[in-house]
């Protein structure tokens, strides 16, 4: 497709992917959540399974979806208030929500490894 | 007569534009709090990680927190799937499965609670 996408449409079909993206892997991150409570020895299992190898990567991807979602909802918010609602002002802050994603992105990957 | 949505949460689009805003504050201050907790635990031991949820207090946040998270699913999910699946049968049950999928989650989430 040669359409150039403004960026402020980027963030808009992002925040969407990112919210499908959790509710499809919501199911599993409550099941692990449930078996790290359920006892020690499960606390332990979800450790080594699930914070290592694909499943930490799929959990790091989660996380940052959240992350996305979550500073693409402020920003809708925000404009729901009244502010930034002008071009300009719309572009910077979309561009501001994807500097702190890619930011929380990374510190979570860092605790993750 | 005019088509009328029956799968939808709120009473009209606004009362869901409200059930939205209200639900993504509240699961917010429930990201900060866990942000809170990771700052100090950065890496829990299960002791650790499950006193933090059997404290009665943070238990009723938690699954506060998750009946906010099935209404601002509902509604997100409502629009995506109007948006993109036509076939009003399909739609119909693609939104019917995501709602009773999301109060399975709910069960689950409060199951594991009582048992903390």
């Amino acid at each position: 497709m040669q359409i150039k996408f403004p960026v402020t449409a980027i963030i808009s079909i992002l925040h969407r992917i990112s919210g499908v993206f959790l509710f499809i892997l919501l199911p599993w991150v409550i099941y692990i959540w449930h078996c790290s409570l359920v006892s020690a020895a499960n606390f332990n299992l979800v450790l080594t399974q699930d914070l290592h190898g694909f499943r930490a990567f799929l959990l790091w991807l989660w996380l940052s979806a959240a992350g996305m979602h979550l500073f693409a909802g402020l920003r809708h918010i925000v404009m729901d208030c009244g502010f930034a609602e002008h071009l300009a002002m719309a572009r910077k802050t979309a561009y501001a929500m994807i500097a702190a994603a890619i930011v929380f992105s990374i510190l979570v990957g860092i605790w993750i490894w | 007569m005019v088509a009328r949505s029956i799968t939808n949460l709120g009473r009209n689009g606004l009362s869901d534009w409200f059930l939205q805003r209200v639900s993504a504050l509240v699961i917010l201050s429930y990201i900060v709090s866990m942000l809170v907790f990771f700052a100090i635990h950065p890496h829990p031991n299960y002791q650790t990680w499950r006193s933090l949820f059997a404290n009665l207090w943070f238990k009723v946040f938690t699954l506060l927190v998750v009946i906010n998270l099935l209404v601002h699913s509902w509604v997100g999910l409502w629009t995506v799937f109007t948006d993109y699946v036509k076939p009003l049968l399909l739609r119909m049950v693609l939104q019917v499965a995501m709602v009773l999928l999301l109060f399975a989650l709910l069960s689950i989430v409060l199951f594991t609670l009582f048992s903390v």
